[in-house]
Protein backbone atom coordinates (compact mmCIF):
# COMPACT_ATOMS: atom_id res chain seq x y z
CA UNK A 1 0.00 0.00 0.00
CA UNK A 2 3.31 2.25 0.47
CA UNK A 3 3.80 1.98 -2.96
CA UNK A 4 0.50 3.48 -3.89
CA UNK A 5 1.01 7.05 -2.55
CA UNK A 6 4.66 7.07 -4.18
CA UNK A 7 3.38 5.84 -7.69
CA UNK A 8 0.34 7.98 -7.64
CA UNK A 9 2.23 11.10 -8.50
CA UNK A 10 4.67 10.57 -10.53
CA UNK A 11 2.48 8.22 -12.72
CA UNK A 12 -0.16 10.85 -13.40
CA UNK A 13 2.68 13.24 -14.33
CA UNK A 14 4.11 10.90 -16.90
CA UNK A 15 1.18 8.41 -17.84
CA UNK A 16 -1.43 11.38 -19.02
CA UNK A 17 -4.30 10.64 -21.50
CA UNK A 18 -4.20 6.75 -22.14
CA UNK A 19 -5.84 6.20 -24.93
CA UNK A 20 -7.05 9.84 -25.57
CA UNK A 21 -5.93 9.77 -28.93
CA UNK A 22 -8.12 7.24 -30.45
CA UNK A 23 -11.07 9.79 -29.35
CA UNK A 24 -9.52 12.68 -31.09
CA UNK A 25 -11.86 15.38 -32.33
CA UNK A 26 -12.31 16.31 -36.54
CA UNK A 27 -9.71 19.45 -36.00
CA UNK A 28 -6.92 16.65 -35.86
CA UNK A 29 -8.19 14.08 -38.25
CA UNK A 30 -6.88 16.28 -41.26
CA UNK A 31 -3.20 16.08 -39.80
CA UNK A 32 -2.62 13.19 -37.51
CA UNK A 33 -3.87 9.89 -38.73
CA UNK A 34 -5.96 8.97 -34.69
CA UNK A 35 -6.58 6.12 -35.76
CA UNK A 36 -3.84 4.26 -35.93
CA UNK A 37 -2.33 2.77 -33.20
CA UNK A 38 1.47 3.41 -33.37
CA UNK A 39 0.60 6.76 -34.21
CA UNK A 40 -1.09 7.11 -31.07
CA UNK A 41 1.34 5.73 -29.07
CA UNK A 42 4.40 8.10 -30.62
CA UNK A 43 2.17 11.29 -30.29
CA UNK A 44 1.49 10.55 -26.62
CA UNK A 45 4.79 9.69 -26.18
CA UNK A 46 6.40 13.08 -27.41
CA UNK A 47 3.79 15.37 -25.54
CA UNK A 48 4.18 13.81 -22.77
CA UNK A 49 8.10 13.13 -22.92
CA UNK A 50 9.82 12.09 -25.49
CA UNK A 51 9.93 9.46 -28.52
CA UNK A 52 13.82 9.24 -28.35
CA UNK A 53 16.64 7.67 -25.59
CA UNK A 54 16.62 10.74 -23.65
CA UNK A 55 14.96 12.58 -20.04
CA UNK A 56 11.85 15.01 -20.72
CA UNK A 57 11.44 17.10 -17.86
CA UNK A 58 8.79 18.78 -16.65
CA UNK A 59 8.51 21.64 -13.81
CA UNK A 60 5.63 22.86 -12.29
CA UNK A 61 4.05 25.41 -9.39
CA UNK A 62 1.61 24.16 -7.49
CA UNK A 63 -0.82 25.87 -5.11
CA UNK A 64 -2.44 24.24 -2.49
CA UNK A 65 -5.64 25.21 -0.91
CA UNK A 66 -7.65 23.27 1.93
CA UNK A 67 -11.48 23.00 0.94
CA UNK A 68 -13.38 22.10 4.28
CA UNK A 69 -16.57 20.83 2.76
CA UNK A 70 -18.05 24.03 2.82
CA UNK A 71 -17.08 27.86 2.84
CA UNK A 72 -14.40 29.13 0.07
CA UNK A 73 -10.75 27.74 -0.43
CA UNK A 74 -7.97 28.60 1.93
CA UNK A 75 -4.79 28.74 0.91
CA UNK A 76 -2.14 26.47 2.50
CA UNK A 77 1.23 26.71 0.27
CA UNK A 78 3.28 26.30 -2.72
CA UNK A 79 5.08 23.02 -3.86
CA UNK A 80 7.64 23.37 -6.55
CA UNK A 81 7.71 19.93 -8.24
CA UNK A 82 10.24 18.64 -10.57
CA UNK A 83 9.55 15.35 -12.89
CA UNK A 84 11.93 13.94 -14.74
CA UNK A 85 11.31 10.94 -16.76
CA UNK A 86 13.86 8.82 -18.75
CA UNK A 87 12.25 7.51 -21.56
CA UNK A 88 13.35 4.91 -24.01
CA UNK A 89 11.51 3.42 -27.36
CA UNK A 90 11.10 0.06 -27.87
CA UNK A 91 11.35 -2.48 -30.35
CA UNK A 92 7.80 -3.28 -30.35
CA UNK A 93 6.08 0.45 -30.67
CA UNK A 94 5.23 0.73 -26.98
CA UNK A 95 7.90 3.36 -25.10
CA UNK A 96 9.12 2.56 -21.59
CA UNK A 97 10.09 5.59 -18.94
CA UNK A 98 11.43 5.15 -15.49
CA UNK A 99 9.65 8.47 -13.44
CA UNK A 100 11.81 10.64 -10.76
CA UNK A 101 10.14 12.95 -8.98
CA UNK A 102 11.22 16.02 -6.28
CA UNK A 103 8.89 18.65 -4.64
CA UNK A 104 10.26 21.74 -2.38
CA UNK A 105 7.46 23.73 -0.17
CA UNK A 106 7.42 27.62 -0.25
CA UNK A 107 4.93 30.17 1.63
CA UNK A 108 1.91 30.37 -0.80
CA UNK A 109 2.98 32.02 -3.65
CA UNK A 110 6.56 32.99 -3.38
CA UNK A 111 9.64 32.03 -3.64
CA UNK A 112 10.19 32.04 -0.19
CA UNK A 113 10.80 28.18 1.07
CA UNK A 114 9.49 26.58 4.16
CA UNK A 115 11.02 24.20 6.71
CA UNK A 116 8.25 24.42 8.96
CA UNK A 117 5.12 25.32 8.09
CA UNK A 118 1.83 26.33 10.58
CA UNK A 119 -0.83 24.82 10.63
CA UNK A 120 -3.78 28.03 10.27
CA UNK A 121 -6.45 25.89 11.28
CA UNK A 122 -4.68 23.94 13.96
CA UNK A 123 -2.34 26.16 14.98
CA UNK A 124 0.36 22.97 15.29
CA UNK A 125 3.78 23.74 13.42
CA UNK A 126 4.41 21.05 10.90
CA UNK A 127 7.52 19.68 9.02
CA UNK A 128 6.89 18.62 5.24
CA UNK A 129 8.11 15.48 3.88
CA UNK A 130 11.55 14.51 2.09
CA UNK A 131 9.29 14.57 -1.40
CA UNK A 132 11.40 12.84 -3.62
CA UNK A 133 10.00 9.57 -4.90
CA UNK A 134 10.74 7.21 -7.76
CA UNK A 135 12.02 5.16 -9.88
CA UNK A 136 8.32 4.31 -11.21
CA UNK A 137 8.45 2.60 -14.46
CA UNK A 138 5.90 3.36 -16.96
CA UNK A 139 4.94 2.17 -20.51
CA UNK A 140 2.95 3.27 -23.45
CA UNK A 141 2.05 0.56 -24.78
CA UNK A 142 2.04 0.37 -28.96
CA UNK A 143 -2.05 0.66 -28.76
CA UNK A 144 -2.18 3.30 -26.63
CA UNK A 145 -2.63 2.55 -23.48
CA UNK A 146 -0.80 3.31 -20.28
CA UNK A 147 0.84 0.66 -18.20
CA UNK A 148 1.87 1.47 -15.02
CA UNK A 149 3.19 -1.84 -13.28
CA UNK A 150 1.35 -3.66 -10.64
CA UNK A 151 2.42 -1.51 -7.92
CA UNK A 152 0.73 1.28 -8.81
CA UNK A 153 -2.92 1.67 -8.08
CA UNK A 154 -3.37 4.50 -10.65
CA UNK A 155 -6.51 4.12 -12.80
CA UNK A 156 -6.04 7.17 -15.56
CA UNK A 157 -8.90 7.21 -18.24
CA UNK A 158 -8.91 8.93 -21.78
CA UNK A 159 -10.38 11.68 -22.85
CA UNK A 160 -10.70 13.08 -25.63
CA UNK A 161 -7.99 14.60 -27.52
CA UNK A 162 -8.71 17.60 -29.63
CA UNK A 163 -7.33 20.73 -31.39
CA UNK A 164 -8.40 23.99 -31.97
CA UNK A 165 -6.06 26.31 -34.83
CA UNK A 166 -2.50 24.96 -34.15
CA UNK A 167 -3.44 23.77 -30.03
CA UNK A 168 -3.46 20.27 -29.60
CA UNK A 169 -5.09 19.40 -26.65
CA UNK A 170 -4.09 15.99 -24.48
CA UNK A 171 -5.69 15.48 -21.08
CA UNK A 172 -6.83 12.53 -18.72
CA UNK A 173 -8.72 12.13 -15.80
CA UNK A 174 -7.96 9.72 -12.54
CA UNK A 175 -10.01 9.02 -9.75
CA UNK A 176 -9.06 6.54 -7.38
CA UNK A 177 -9.39 5.81 -3.77
CA UNK A 178 -7.58 3.16 -1.67
CA UNK A 179 -7.48 1.61 2.21
CA UNK A 180 -5.43 4.63 3.52
CA UNK A 181 -2.09 2.89 5.06
CA UNK A 182 -2.30 5.33 7.67
CA UNK A 183 -4.91 3.93 10.65
CA UNK A 184 -6.66 6.60 12.11
CA UNK A 185 -6.05 4.80 15.80
CA UNK A 186 -2.70 4.68 15.63
CA UNK A 187 -2.09 8.29 13.74
CA UNK A 188 -5.03 10.17 14.60
CA UNK A 189 -3.41 13.70 13.60
CA UNK A 190 -1.49 12.34 10.40
CA UNK A 191 -4.70 10.01 9.33
CA UNK A 192 -7.20 11.53 7.37
CA UNK A 193 -9.58 8.56 7.78
CA UNK A 194 -9.94 4.53 7.01
CA UNK A 195 -9.92 5.73 2.86
CA UNK A 196 -7.79 7.56 0.59
CA UNK A 197 -9.22 9.25 -2.19
CA UNK A 198 -7.36 10.95 -5.13
CA UNK A 199 -8.61 12.73 -7.34
CA UNK A 200 -6.05 14.26 -10.44
CA UNK A 201 -6.37 15.78 -13.76
CA UNK A 202 -3.60 16.71 -16.27
CA UNK A 203 -3.65 18.73 -19.23
CA UNK A 204 -1.18 19.11 -22.22
CA UNK A 205 -1.39 21.72 -24.40
CA UNK A 206 1.18 21.54 -27.50
CA UNK A 207 1.28 22.81 -31.06
CA UNK A 208 -0.38 20.64 -33.49
CA UNK A 209 2.27 21.51 -36.26
CA UNK A 210 4.97 19.88 -33.40
CA UNK A 211 2.99 16.86 -33.12
CA UNK A 212 2.47 16.06 -36.20
CA UNK A 213 6.19 16.53 -37.60
CA UNK A 214 7.68 13.03 -37.21
CA UNK A 215 11.06 15.43 -36.94
CA UNK A 216 10.22 16.41 -33.74
CA UNK A 217 10.47 13.88 -30.58
CA UNK A 218 10.13 16.02 -27.31
CA UNK A 219 7.39 18.51 -28.52
CA UNK A 220 7.20 21.49 -25.85
CA UNK A 221 4.30 22.14 -23.95
CA UNK A 222 2.33 23.93 -21.47
CA UNK A 223 0.92 21.49 -18.38
CA UNK A 224 -1.45 22.27 -16.14
CA UNK A 225 -2.47 19.97 -13.29
CA UNK A 226 -5.65 20.26 -10.55
CA UNK A 227 -6.24 17.72 -8.22
CA UNK A 228 -8.28 17.32 -5.05
CA UNK A 229 -6.69 14.88 -2.84
CA UNK A 230 -7.51 13.43 0.79
CA UNK A 231 -4.94 15.29 3.42
CA UNK A 232 -1.36 15.06 3.15
CA UNK A 233 -0.52 13.17 6.67
CA UNK A 234 2.11 15.66 6.81
CA UNK A 235 -0.79 18.56 7.24
CA UNK A 236 -1.44 17.08 10.58
CA UNK A 237 -5.21 17.79 9.58
CA UNK A 238 -6.77 14.47 11.12
CA UNK A 239 -9.70 13.29 10.64
CA UNK A 240 -10.81 17.10 9.74
CA UNK A 241 -13.35 17.02 6.82
CA UNK A 242 -12.08 18.28 3.68
CA UNK A 243 -9.57 17.75 0.85
CA UNK A 244 -6.70 19.62 -0.44
CA UNK A 245 -7.73 21.34 -3.47
CA UNK A 246 -4.28 22.33 -6.04
CA UNK A 247 -3.82 23.79 -9.31
CA UNK A 248 -0.95 23.73 -10.60
CA UNK A 249 1.05 25.39 -13.55
CA UNK A 250 4.09 24.79 -15.86
CA UNK A 251 5.55 23.42 -18.76
CA UNK A 252 7.71 20.92 -20.16
CA UNK A 253 11.56 22.54 -20.38
CA UNK A 254 14.40 22.04 -22.37
CA UNK A 255 16.97 22.30 -19.54
CA UNK A 256 16.99 22.59 -15.67
CA UNK A 257 18.45 26.05 -16.57
CA UNK A 258 14.60 27.03 -17.35
CA UNK A 259 13.69 26.15 -13.59
CA UNK A 260 13.09 29.31 -11.91
CA UNK A 261 15.90 29.89 -9.76
CA UNK A 262 14.54 30.00 -6.42
CA UNK A 263 13.59 26.70 -7.00
CA UNK A 264 15.88 25.31 -8.45
CA UNK A 265 18.11 26.53 -5.66
CA UNK A 266 15.03 24.62 -3.73
CA UNK A 267 15.70 21.67 -5.02
CA UNK A 268 19.48 21.12 -5.19
CA UNK A 269 19.22 22.26 -1.46
CA UNK A 270 16.29 19.63 -0.69
CA UNK A 271 16.01 17.09 -2.98
CA UNK A 272 19.53 16.99 -4.83
CA UNK A 273 18.56 13.01 -6.02
CA UNK A 274 16.59 14.62 -8.75
CA UNK A 275 19.33 15.53 -10.17
CA UNK A 276 21.25 12.36 -9.88
CA UNK A 277 18.53 10.04 -12.05
CA UNK A 278 21.00 8.28 -13.56
CA UNK A 279 22.23 6.73 -10.35
CA UNK A 280 19.12 6.91 -8.29
CA UNK A 281 17.79 3.12 -8.59
CA UNK A 282 16.49 2.38 -5.26
CA UNK A 283 13.07 3.24 -4.96
CA UNK A 284 12.00 5.58 -2.55
CA UNK A 285 8.64 7.05 -1.21
CA UNK A 286 8.34 9.84 0.67
CA UNK A 287 5.36 8.70 2.51
CA UNK A 288 6.53 5.39 3.84
CA UNK A 289 9.88 7.36 4.60
CA UNK A 290 7.56 10.38 6.37
CA UNK A 291 6.10 7.36 8.27
CA UNK A 292 9.21 5.53 9.07
CA UNK A 293 10.57 8.95 10.71
CA UNK A 294 7.89 9.56 13.10
CA UNK A 295 7.76 6.20 14.06
CA UNK A 296 11.67 6.69 14.86
CA UNK A 297 11.05 9.83 16.50
CA UNK A 298 8.53 7.93 19.04
CA UNK B 1 -27.37 40.45 -6.80
CA UNK B 2 -28.86 39.27 -10.26
CA UNK B 3 -26.01 41.18 -11.68
CA UNK B 4 -23.36 39.45 -10.02
CA UNK B 5 -25.03 36.06 -10.76
CA UNK B 6 -23.71 37.40 -14.64
CA UNK B 7 -21.10 38.88 -14.17
CA UNK B 8 -19.52 36.46 -12.35
CA UNK B 9 -17.85 34.03 -14.79
CA UNK B 10 -17.25 36.79 -17.62
CA UNK B 11 -15.51 38.60 -14.72
CA UNK B 12 -13.05 36.07 -14.03
CA UNK B 13 -12.45 35.01 -17.59
CA UNK B 14 -11.12 38.45 -18.55
CA UNK B 15 -10.34 40.31 -15.89
CA UNK B 16 -8.80 38.24 -13.86
CA UNK B 17 -5.74 40.00 -11.67
CA UNK B 18 -7.97 42.46 -10.18
CA UNK B 19 -7.88 44.17 -7.10
CA UNK B 20 -4.69 43.49 -5.79
CA UNK B 21 -3.71 47.03 -6.10
CA UNK B 22 -0.95 47.91 -3.76
CA UNK B 23 -0.03 44.54 -3.89
CA UNK B 24 2.31 43.84 -6.60
CA UNK B 25 3.21 40.60 -7.39
CA UNK B 26 6.76 39.81 -6.93
CA UNK B 27 6.99 39.44 -10.84
CA UNK B 28 6.81 43.15 -11.16
CA UNK B 29 10.83 42.94 -10.55
CA UNK B 30 11.11 41.06 -13.36
CA UNK B 31 11.65 41.97 -16.82
CA UNK B 32 10.51 40.41 -19.90
CA UNK B 33 12.87 41.34 -22.70
CA UNK B 34 13.43 44.52 -22.95
CA UNK B 35 9.79 45.04 -20.96
CA UNK B 36 10.44 45.94 -17.22
CA UNK B 37 6.59 44.55 -15.34
CA UNK B 38 7.69 47.26 -12.33
CA UNK B 39 6.35 49.74 -14.44
CA UNK B 40 2.51 49.43 -14.31
CA UNK B 41 1.59 50.70 -18.27
CA UNK B 42 4.14 47.68 -19.23
CA UNK B 43 1.87 45.52 -16.69
CA UNK B 44 -0.86 46.25 -17.17
CA UNK B 45 -0.31 45.86 -21.28
CA UNK B 46 1.09 42.45 -20.74
CA UNK B 47 -2.00 41.24 -19.10
CA UNK B 48 -4.04 42.63 -21.27
CA UNK B 49 -1.99 41.46 -24.18
CA UNK B 50 -1.80 37.91 -22.76
CA UNK B 51 -5.25 37.47 -21.68
CA UNK B 52 -7.03 39.57 -24.53
CA UNK B 53 -5.61 42.66 -26.59
CA UNK B 54 -4.09 45.70 -26.42
CA UNK B 55 -6.02 47.48 -29.75
CA UNK B 56 -9.32 48.10 -30.43
CA UNK B 57 -10.51 44.59 -31.55
CA UNK B 58 -12.63 41.35 -30.78
CA UNK B 59 -11.43 38.45 -28.95
CA UNK B 60 -13.06 35.26 -29.28
CA UNK B 61 -11.92 32.56 -26.58
CA UNK B 62 -13.47 28.91 -26.74
CA UNK B 63 -13.30 26.64 -24.14
CA UNK B 64 -13.99 22.90 -22.91
CA UNK B 65 -15.48 22.93 -19.59
CA UNK B 66 -15.71 19.19 -17.89
CA UNK B 67 -17.53 19.31 -15.26
CA UNK B 68 -17.88 16.99 -12.13
CA UNK B 69 -20.16 16.49 -8.82
CA UNK B 70 -18.02 16.10 -5.47
CA UNK B 71 -20.69 15.44 -2.66
CA UNK B 72 -17.57 15.78 -0.13
CA UNK B 73 -16.96 11.78 -0.18
CA UNK B 74 -15.18 9.34 -2.20
CA UNK B 75 -14.30 10.19 -5.98
CA UNK B 76 -15.57 12.66 -8.42
CA UNK B 77 -18.53 11.86 -10.53
CA UNK B 78 -18.54 13.01 -14.04
CA UNK B 79 -21.68 15.51 -15.00
CA UNK B 80 -21.72 17.15 -18.01
CA UNK B 81 -19.35 19.31 -20.15
CA UNK B 82 -20.40 22.78 -21.52
CA UNK B 83 -18.70 24.44 -24.50
CA UNK B 84 -17.98 27.57 -23.54
CA UNK B 85 -17.78 30.76 -25.69
CA UNK B 86 -16.75 34.00 -24.35
CA UNK B 87 -16.51 37.40 -27.10
CA UNK B 88 -15.09 40.10 -25.52
CA UNK B 89 -14.56 43.60 -27.17
CA UNK B 90 -11.34 45.18 -25.94
CA UNK B 91 -10.02 48.49 -26.18
CA UNK B 92 -7.15 50.52 -24.61
CA UNK B 93 -8.27 53.18 -22.53
CA UNK B 94 -6.36 56.84 -22.08
CA UNK B 95 -4.66 56.23 -18.34
CA UNK B 96 -2.71 53.13 -19.82
CA UNK B 97 -5.46 50.78 -18.73
CA UNK B 98 -7.93 48.20 -21.02
CA UNK B 99 -11.42 47.74 -21.38
CA UNK B 100 -13.30 45.12 -21.95
CA UNK B 101 -17.09 44.52 -22.90
CA UNK B 102 -17.54 40.89 -22.36
CA UNK B 103 -20.08 38.54 -23.78
CA UNK B 104 -20.48 34.93 -22.69
CA UNK B 105 -22.60 31.49 -23.60
CA UNK B 106 -22.18 27.61 -22.62
CA UNK B 107 -23.80 24.89 -24.00
CA UNK B 108 -24.05 21.48 -21.83
CA UNK B 109 -23.08 18.28 -24.01
CA UNK B 110 -22.95 14.62 -22.55
CA UNK B 111 -19.71 14.78 -20.80
CA UNK B 112 -16.81 14.54 -23.31
CA UNK B 113 -18.49 14.52 -26.21
CA UNK B 114 -20.00 17.31 -28.95
CA UNK B 115 -23.70 15.96 -28.63
CA UNK B 116 -26.08 18.47 -26.90
CA UNK B 117 -28.31 17.51 -24.30
CA UNK B 118 -31.58 18.78 -23.50
CA UNK B 119 -32.44 16.63 -20.57
CA UNK B 120 -29.74 15.73 -18.30
CA UNK B 121 -30.33 12.45 -15.72
CA UNK B 122 -28.50 13.79 -12.09
CA UNK B 123 -26.38 10.54 -11.32
CA UNK B 124 -26.84 11.60 -7.43
CA UNK B 125 -30.60 11.77 -7.31
CA UNK B 126 -32.13 10.25 -10.68
CA UNK B 127 -34.12 12.83 -11.41
CA UNK B 128 -34.16 13.94 -15.03
CA UNK B 129 -33.36 17.71 -14.85
CA UNK B 130 -34.07 20.27 -18.27
CA UNK B 131 -30.89 21.49 -19.09
CA UNK B 132 -29.82 25.47 -18.65
CA UNK B 133 -27.82 26.79 -20.96
CA UNK B 134 -25.45 29.57 -19.60
CA UNK B 135 -25.99 33.17 -21.18
CA UNK B 136 -24.28 36.28 -19.31
CA UNK B 137 -23.46 39.64 -20.62
CA UNK B 138 -22.59 42.25 -21.36
CA UNK B 139 -20.27 43.00 -18.81
CA UNK B 140 -17.86 46.34 -18.64
CA UNK B 141 -14.06 45.53 -17.41
CA UNK B 142 -11.13 47.48 -16.91
CA UNK B 143 -7.94 46.06 -16.79
CA UNK B 144 -5.03 47.43 -15.56
CA UNK B 145 -1.17 46.61 -13.85
CA UNK B 146 -3.15 44.55 -11.12
CA UNK B 147 -5.79 43.31 -12.28
CA UNK B 148 -9.02 44.02 -13.07
CA UNK B 149 -11.26 46.94 -11.88
CA UNK B 150 -14.97 45.54 -11.84
CA UNK B 151 -17.83 47.74 -10.95
CA UNK B 152 -19.69 47.59 -7.64
CA UNK B 153 -22.12 45.96 -8.89
CA UNK B 154 -20.04 42.45 -8.93
CA UNK B 155 -19.03 40.04 -5.59
CA UNK B 156 -16.20 38.82 -7.66
CA UNK B 157 -13.13 39.46 -5.76
CA UNK B 158 -10.11 38.08 -8.30
CA UNK B 159 -6.76 38.14 -6.07
CA UNK B 160 -3.89 39.06 -8.41
CA UNK B 161 -1.05 36.25 -8.02
CA UNK B 162 2.37 36.60 -9.93
CA UNK B 163 3.56 36.65 -13.14
CA UNK B 164 5.24 33.03 -13.50
CA UNK B 165 8.26 32.95 -16.48
CA UNK B 166 8.87 28.80 -17.06
CA UNK B 167 11.36 28.83 -19.58
CA UNK B 168 9.65 30.58 -22.69
CA UNK B 169 6.29 30.44 -21.30
CA UNK B 170 4.68 33.07 -19.31
CA UNK B 171 2.09 32.74 -16.90
CA UNK B 172 -0.91 35.68 -15.96
CA UNK B 173 -2.27 33.96 -12.75
CA UNK B 174 -5.37 34.99 -10.85
CA UNK B 175 -7.60 33.22 -8.00
CA UNK B 176 -11.11 34.38 -6.83
CA UNK B 177 -13.32 33.35 -3.99
CA UNK B 178 -16.32 34.61 -2.65
CA UNK B 179 -19.77 33.92 -1.26
CA UNK B 180 -22.95 35.59 -1.36
CA UNK B 181 -26.45 35.08 -0.35
CA UNK B 182 -28.16 32.67 -2.86
CA UNK B 183 -31.44 34.02 -3.97
CA UNK B 184 -32.71 30.78 -4.12
CA UNK B 185 -33.75 30.33 -0.77
CA UNK B 186 -34.44 26.59 0.07
CA UNK B 187 -37.91 26.58 1.87
CA UNK B 188 -39.13 28.27 -1.81
CA UNK B 189 -36.59 25.97 -4.16
CA UNK B 190 -36.08 23.06 -2.14
CA UNK B 191 -34.68 21.01 -5.61
CA UNK B 192 -32.70 24.14 -6.63
CA UNK B 193 -31.30 25.47 -3.70
CA UNK B 194 -27.82 24.53 -3.03
CA UNK B 195 -28.17 26.33 0.74
CA UNK B 196 -28.99 30.47 2.01
CA UNK B 197 -24.96 30.66 0.81
CA UNK B 198 -23.42 30.59 -2.89
CA UNK B 199 -20.23 30.08 -2.90
CA UNK B 200 -17.75 30.64 -5.92
CA UNK B 201 -14.27 29.51 -6.20
CA UNK B 202 -12.17 30.09 -9.75
CA UNK B 203 -8.40 30.46 -10.90
CA UNK B 204 -7.61 31.46 -14.07
CA UNK B 205 -4.39 31.11 -15.93
CA UNK B 206 -3.60 32.47 -19.08
CA UNK B 207 -0.28 30.90 -20.72
CA UNK B 208 1.31 32.90 -23.80
CA UNK B 209 5.18 32.54 -25.44
CA UNK B 210 7.51 35.16 -24.30
CA UNK B 211 8.56 35.94 -27.93
CA UNK B 212 5.03 37.19 -28.51
CA UNK B 213 4.33 39.43 -25.53
CA UNK B 214 7.83 41.19 -26.16
CA UNK B 215 6.77 41.47 -30.26
CA UNK B 216 5.83 45.13 -30.13
CA UNK B 217 3.73 43.89 -33.71
CA UNK B 218 1.47 41.99 -32.09
CA UNK B 219 -1.45 43.22 -30.39
CA UNK B 220 -2.42 40.27 -28.80
CA UNK B 221 -0.34 36.70 -28.06
CA UNK B 222 -1.86 33.37 -28.60
CA UNK B 223 -2.80 32.31 -25.42
CA UNK B 224 -3.48 28.65 -24.02
CA UNK B 225 -5.97 29.67 -20.94
CA UNK B 226 -7.44 27.34 -18.96
CA UNK B 227 -10.12 27.43 -15.45
CA UNK B 228 -10.76 25.75 -12.33
CA UNK B 229 -13.10 26.30 -9.90
CA UNK B 230 -15.09 24.83 -7.07
CA UNK B 231 -18.57 25.62 -7.01
CA UNK B 232 -22.10 25.69 -5.34
CA UNK B 233 -24.48 23.46 -6.89
CA UNK B 234 -26.36 25.20 -9.91
CA UNK B 235 -29.81 25.52 -9.86
CA UNK B 236 -30.42 23.26 -12.80
CA UNK B 237 -28.68 20.26 -11.32
CA UNK B 238 -31.78 19.71 -8.94
CA UNK B 239 -29.14 19.33 -6.20
CA UNK B 240 -30.88 20.97 -3.62
CA UNK B 241 -30.26 20.14 0.25
CA UNK B 242 -27.30 17.97 -1.12
CA UNK B 243 -23.70 18.66 0.13
CA UNK B 244 -20.95 19.50 -1.88
CA UNK B 245 -19.93 21.40 -5.44
CA UNK B 246 -19.09 20.92 -8.99
CA UNK B 247 -15.69 20.92 -9.50
CA UNK B 248 -14.75 22.10 -13.01
CA UNK B 249 -11.81 21.85 -15.27
CA UNK B 250 -11.73 24.33 -18.46
CA UNK B 251 -9.31 24.27 -20.99
CA UNK B 252 -9.16 26.66 -24.31
CA UNK B 253 -7.34 29.28 -26.27
CA UNK B 254 -8.05 32.43 -28.00
CA UNK B 255 -9.23 31.79 -31.79
CA UNK B 256 -8.09 33.88 -34.55
CA UNK B 257 -11.37 34.29 -35.60
CA UNK B 258 -15.04 32.76 -35.33
CA UNK B 259 -14.15 29.97 -38.02
CA UNK B 260 -11.45 28.47 -35.42
CA UNK B 261 -14.95 27.26 -33.53
CA UNK B 262 -14.92 23.27 -33.59
CA UNK B 263 -17.61 22.56 -35.99
CA UNK B 264 -19.69 20.51 -33.64
CA UNK B 265 -19.04 22.66 -31.04
CA UNK B 266 -20.35 25.64 -32.91
CA UNK B 267 -23.54 23.63 -33.73
CA UNK B 268 -24.26 23.06 -30.26
CA UNK B 269 -23.90 27.30 -28.82
CA UNK B 270 -26.20 28.12 -32.21
CA UNK B 271 -28.27 25.59 -30.91
CA UNK B 272 -28.75 26.30 -27.07
CA UNK B 273 -27.34 30.01 -27.20
CA UNK B 274 -27.49 31.79 -30.45
CA UNK B 275 -27.66 34.87 -29.08
CA UNK B 276 -23.99 34.42 -28.87
CA UNK B 277 -23.51 34.97 -32.96
CA UNK B 278 -25.14 38.60 -32.83
CA UNK B 279 -23.28 39.98 -29.87
CA UNK B 280 -23.65 43.57 -32.05
CA UNK B 281 -26.80 43.54 -31.25
CA UNK B 282 -26.89 42.27 -28.17
CA UNK B 283 -27.02 45.46 -25.16
CA UNK B 284 -30.63 43.91 -22.63
CA UNK B 285 -28.22 42.61 -19.75
CA UNK B 286 -28.81 38.55 -19.34
CA UNK B 287 -29.34 37.87 -15.98
CA UNK B 288 -28.59 33.96 -15.50
CA UNK B 289 -30.21 33.13 -11.91
CA UNK B 290 -33.22 35.33 -12.14
CA UNK B 291 -33.80 34.18 -15.25
CA UNK B 292 -33.70 30.69 -14.50
CA UNK B 293 -35.96 31.25 -11.17
CA UNK B 294 -38.53 33.04 -13.59
CA UNK B 295 -38.26 30.21 -16.11
CA UNK B 296 -38.98 27.73 -13.59
CA UNK B 297 -41.60 29.70 -12.23
CA UNK B 298 -42.91 29.97 -15.82
CA UNK B 299 -43.04 26.31 -16.15
CA UNK B 300 -44.58 25.27 -12.80
CA UNK B 301 -47.37 27.43 -13.77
Amino acid sequence: MDQQSFTRRGALAGAAAAGTLMAAGPASAATLDVNDPKNAARIRAKIMGSTREEAAMTYLRINVYAFFNEGTLKPLYTLSNLNIRRWSPQADGSFKAKVFESGTYFKFDTDEPIDMWENPFTGETRIPGDFQNGPLNLTILPDGSISTGAEATLKPKPLRSWSLGDNFFLQQASGFSYPNPWKPSEWPVESAGETSHWDSHYLFSAKLSDVANDDVANVPATVQLQNLVTWAPWLGMGQRPGRTWGRGVGAKIKSLDEVPKAALAEFRKKTPMIFETETWTALRDETQEYRNKLKAKR
Amino acid sequence: MTTTTISRRGLIATAAMTAAAGAISPASAQKIGDLDLADPKTRAMVRAKVQGSIAEETVYSFYRLHLYGYVNEGNLVPLTTMNNLNITKWKPLPGGNYAGTVFESGSYCKFDTDEPIEVWENPFTGEKRDVWPFIGGPLKVELGPDGGVTDETATVKPKAQRIDIIGDTIFVVSQSAFSFPNPLKPEEWPKESAGPTYFWDSHFVHAAKVADVVNPKLTRAGAFSQFQNLVSWHPWFGMGGKPGRTYGKAYGTKLKSLDELPKAARATLEKQTPEIFDVDNWTKPRLDFPEYMAWRKAKKS
